[in-house]
């Protein structure tokens, strides 16, 4: 026994002896000869238990100064009721003060008054209980209805409300809509794509708040139950909008990304454009060289020896005319004045460069000189319109070109020599190929034959002016030499505008060149 | 016979030490004073009246022609033959334009310089042959007006027409228009030949 202050007996319909105590709940074993405890711990209300009944499905019913409890002696559960239950008081023990009618009704008696029930009627507690919104509040007030306000009805009419991004602080009542036993329901809600799991709560918590939302779509969803009872499904569900703010909304991203890649893009066509305003500030500057070597030759060495070689005419002038030396003196001075001559064309030439032949002028004239005199049949093709060409880059263009052609005929031992000329807005690309016995690909990766300065040269040419240059060659397959030079950097400059249209030109000049059959200068 | 005085203007003190050094083995000429540029020349004239000044075309601080012009204005009778190093027709007119009497090529200085200071001392004047061939060739021939030696000289920097129009403030269709009058005028073929012919004829010079 779990106790000597025996409060009550009870015998089952099996003949089981149950003995209630003032500590715990006895059941004796007859085979054993032993009694079963039960106390609080294993479900009991309480540990005083004081008159117990059974009902017709074999359900012990007693009473304790903690309310009644319901056993089951199978499934050994205890299910309790308390004053929520609709019990006048919790304290039954007036000790052994029960009793069950011929119509199966049970009356239990105590400290706290009596009370009647059918214990077949007691089930039928669990119904599921209509559930509706009572509130919806903002930031802690409550969202009166109206036109300019989220809730068009009263909130119990609405399925759903639609939110700014900055009214994302809310909450939620709701309440069972039952005045049977109220304060023993239970409630439980979550909010889809944040709450994982259902967040119970008594009905005296009958609101769900949430804080700081991101923007997105949520359902509220929210159940309840009576005390026993089963959960209302799927129960209420309410939806919740909250819009993103305009700088969080697809469009404004989207444009923020296009901006970024076109500041991006930007930023390298500036770039382009410095790299290529450096090569040209460069070239420029070897032009300025250049011009500035021709004066000081025309101004000092040419001057000089013009002065000198009237000297010598002195010095000449006062030998006989009839001394051999005489003779011999003038016709050094007549030399020394077809040198003069050369030199100072010379000079000249390299002061005109601007005013030189075109690019494709210049390589005909070259390849006729070069290729005539040896059978050699050739074809100067230009596409694209031909644009004005920065002095020094036709002439280095045209060095390498020439370069090439002196390879092809008197190297490879061509017989066909084409040149191609191509005036793509975005670069000039010059091209030579010839059918000759072409060049070993070792000779071509060591840059050129050692001695044989041609291919060097050409690569350091293609590099001062900022050009790509590439060779295709194969024993016995011929030769193909291209030049590639941007345009940024080929082309004479076409002035300043204003940073707008500087802007334009800038994109302008990446655009992908269309092919046209243009006239040819 | 008193020699004839020569004043030699050049802005190279070599060459013209070289010109001295020929005058000074003839007792019929003799060497004055020596200028470096068109100011120097014109103070050497007025303190020496020279018989005869060799005047270079390209110098600093002034240029042959514009003394050439001074000098003349102040002394009609001067007399100035021109050295240059350039055979263009256009360059001798203008040179004679100026006053000058005679001109003489830097390349045949050796050779012609003493028998031009001499016709020229007693009244003649001397031009080399091919200068005056070239002169008579273009005689008839248009001289290119203010704005289209304008749009020459852009050509020949290897300006665009585009920005020959920027450069000077006028339409680019304008630009179009004295291109073609000047290809006429020359009888170029392209913009590049008449670039060439206007060197060779000394239009346009790179001098400047």
């Amino acid at each position: 026994m779990s106790d000597n202050a025996v409060t009550s007996t009870y015998v089952d319909h099996s003949g089981t002896l149950w003995v209630s105590t003032e500590n715990g709940l006895n059941k004796l074993n007859r085979e054993s000869g032993t009694f079963t405890h039960y106390y609080q711990k294993d479900g009991l209300p309480s540990n005083a238990v004081s008159c117990i009944l059974e009902d017709q499905f074999g359900m012990l019913w007693m009473s304790t100064n903690r309310g009644l409890s319901r056993f089951d002696p199978v499934g050994n559960r205890f299910t309790n009721y308390s004053t929520v239950d609709g019990l006048p008081g919790n304290d039954f023990t007036g000790w052994d003060a029960c009793y069950k009618s011929a119509g199966g009704e049970m009356f239990f008696g105590g400290f706290s008054g009596g009370v009647a029930f059918f214990p077949d009627k007691v089930i039928s507690t669990s119904y599921p209980l209509p559930l509706v919104l009572t509130d919806f509040q903002l930031a802690g007030r409550s969202v009166e209805v109206g036109a300019k306000s989220p809730l068009k009805k009263s909130i119990g009419y609405t399925q759903d409300v639609t939110l700014n991004h900055d009214q994302n602080i809310f909450s939620l009542s709701f309440a069972a809509l039952t005045y049977f036993n109220p304060a023993a329901n239970r409630y439980r809600y979550k909010l889809e794509k944040l709450d994982r799991d259902w967040i119970e709560v008594g009905s005296d918590r009958r609101v769900a708040s949430y804080t700081t939302l991101p923007a997105g779509k949520y359902r509220f969803h929210v159940q309840s139950a009576t005390r026993q009872g089963l959960w209302n499904e799927p129960g209420l569900a309410f939806g919740i909008t909250i819009l993103p703010p305009w700088w969080g909304t697809f469009w404004f991203r989207l444009l923020c990304i296009v901006a970024t890649l076109s500041i991006l893009w930007t930023l390298y066509l500036i770039r382009l454009k410095q790299m290529a305003a450096e090569i040209r500030a460069r070239i420029e500057e070897r032009l300025g060289e250049r011009e500035r070597i021709a004066r000081e030759l025309h101004d000092t060495l040419l001057q000089g020896v013009q002065g000198l070689i009237l000297r010598f005419q002195a010095v000449a002038e006062r030998i006989p005319a009839s001394e051999p030396a005489r003779q011999m003196i003038e016709k050094a001075l007549d030399r020394a004045d077809e040198v003069l001559v050369q030199g100072r064309d010379r000079v000249k030439n390299l002061r005109l460069t601007a005013q030189m032949k075109s690019l494709r002028e210049a390589l005909t004239d070259d390849i006729k000189d070069l290729a005539v005199s040896k059978g050699v049949e050739f074809s100067v093709i230009v596409e694209g319109e031909l644009r004005e060409l920065n002095p020094l880059v036709r002439d280095e263009a045209y060095w390498i070109g020439h370069e090439a052609l002196v390879n092809a005929l008197h190297h490879a031992g061509a017989k066909h020599i084409e040149v191609e000329i191509a005036n793509d807005p975005s670069q000039l690309r010059l091209r030579i190929r010839d059918d000759g016995c072409g060049i070993d690909s070792k000779i071509l990766e060591a840059g050129g034959k050692p001695g044989h300065w041609g291919m060097r040269g050409m690569r350091e040419r293609a590099a001062k002016i900022g050009a790509h240059l590439e060779t295709w060659s194969q024993p016995g397959a011929g030769t193909e030499v291209e030049l590639r030079i941007p345009g940024s950097v080929a082309y004479n400059a076409q002035g300043n505008g204003s940073p707008w249209r500087r802007l334009r030109q800038l994109w302008q000049e990446e655009r992908p060149h269309e092919p046209d059959q243009g006239s040819n200068g | 016979m008193n020699p004839i005085k020569v004043l030699t203007v050049d802005d190279h003190p070599i060459l013209r030490e070289g010109i001295a050094a020929i005058i000074e083995n003839h007792a019929d000429i003799v060497l004055v004073g020596e200028a470096a540029n068109g100011r120097e020349a014109i103070e050497c004239f007025r303190k020496l009246h020279p018989d005869v000044t060799l005047m270079d075309l390209v110098m600093p601080e002034m240029n042959g022609i514009d003394a050439t012009v001074a000098i003349r204005k102040e002394f009609p009778n001067a007399r100035i033959v021109v050295l240059t190093t350039y055979k263009g027709d256009v360059q001798a007119a203008q040179a004679l334009d100026a006053g000058a009497c005679g001109y003489l090529l830097k390349s045949t200085l050796r050779k012609d310089l003493l028998d031009t200071i001499r016709s020229v001392h007693v009244g003649r004047r001397r031009i080399p042959p091919e200068i005056a061939i070239a002169m008579a060739e273009h005689h008839s021939s248009d001289t290119l007006s203010e704005r289209e030696l304008e749009v020459l000289e852009q050509i020949a920097a290897g300006n665009a027409n585009k920005n020959i129009a920027e450069h000077l403030s006028i339409a680019e269709d304008t630009v179009k228009g004295h291109v073609k009058a000047i290809l006429a005028k020359l009888g170029a073929n392209d913009r590049t030949h008449a670039v060439t012919i206007a060197l060779k004829r000394g239009i346009i010079s790179l001098e400047e």
